[in-house]
């Protein structure tokens, strides 16, 4: 998605105090934002707070955006860390209890993804249900592990971009990427490809 | 548009990558009004940061007024006390400022 044609004189009347114009950012940059907050929270309530509380932050910081830079960038960048910040205060208030994959869920991973080759079933298959297998799953993560999965797996980052974003070190976020691959890999009850083809 | 996956080298081999491809193909339309929502509540953030900017610039005023009603309240106890002698305790700490109060 690229940037919004006139967003460089869209955030000079916004740091003048035009709201109206700050309107305009959220209705261009709206779905964006809520798709990545939908990443790390199945509650459509949550989701919408979320992605609001992004805009918020957005505008109190516009007067930081130096324009060098895209928009977009600027603004996914707050959007992650509103994201892990609210991971992290959930994980503390624990609010919302870790809910265990039902036998429904697992049943749906073994018809679903049994013929993970095929892909044709790639279209047929319900993509809001995966996500919400993947979240439940990913609830059970660390905030971190959390984020580092749906940057990598779900927005298909790279090392580096996840390192720049999140300001992590590249080995850091390797690692990281790898260790939570390997949990999550665990608690849906996925067995790595090697696993897979020794079976077979 | 949903947002694709750009992981070129997507092993779907992998049932894990296979869920994740799944999973990334999710969309989201915001509802009715969002805008607006998201506007209302940075003019209340706004409203409340400004009453919060209001009471720590008075921060200053109001710990001078109140130490001033403190030494207000201490000789206002001394001065009590030289009005009426018979009501004195030598030994209170009012007493000793009334003292050196003269």
């Amino acid at each position: 998605m690229a940037d919004h044609p006139e967003i460089a004189s869209i955030v000079a009347k916004v740091i003048e105090g035009d709201a109206d114009a700050f309107g305009m950012i959220i209705a261009s940059y709206k779905d964006m934002v809520g798709l990545m907050v939908g990443r790390y929270t199945r509650i459509e309530a949550d989701r919408e707070d979320l992605a609001q509380e992004v805009f918020i932050r957005a505008y109190s910081a516009i007067g930081k955006y130096r324009g060098s830079g895209s928009f977009e960038g600027w603004l996914r960048k707050i959007a992650v860390h509103t994201c892990l910040d609210w991971l992290r205060k959930k994980k503390v208030r624990k609010a919302i209890p870790l809910s265990e994959l039902s036998d429904d869920e697992v049943g749906w991973i073994e018809t679903n993804l049994i013929s993970a080759t095929d892909m044709e079933l790639e279209d047929k298959i319900d993509s809001s249900k995966a996500l919400e297998i993947l979240q439940k799953a990913m609830e059970k993560l660390s905030p971190e592990d959390h984020l580092v999965i749906v940057l990598q797996e779900l927005e298909g980052k790279s090392i580096n971009e996840i390192s720049e974003i999140t300001g992590w070190n590249k080995t850091n976020v390797k690692v990281r990427a790898h260790r939570a691959r390997e949990r999550l890999r665990g608690i849906l009850g996925i067995k790595d490809k090697g696993a897979d083809k020794c079976q077979k | 548009m949903p947002e694709m996956n750009k992981k070129s080298d997507l092993n779907t081999d992998d049932k894990l990558d296979f869920l994740f491809k799944v999973a990334s193909h999710e969309e989201w339309t915001p509802l009715e009004g969002f805008e607006k929502r998201v506007l209302s509540r940075i003019d209340n953030t706004g409203k409340s940061y400004d009453i919060g900017m209001l009471a720590w610039r008075m921060l200053p005023y109001t710990v001078a007024i109140s130490i001033l009603i403190v030494i207000a309240a201490s000789f206002g106890g001394s001065i009590e006390s030289l009005i009426y002698p018979s009501m004195m305790d030598p030994l209170s700490v009012e007493n000793i400022f009334a003292i050196f109060a003269g």
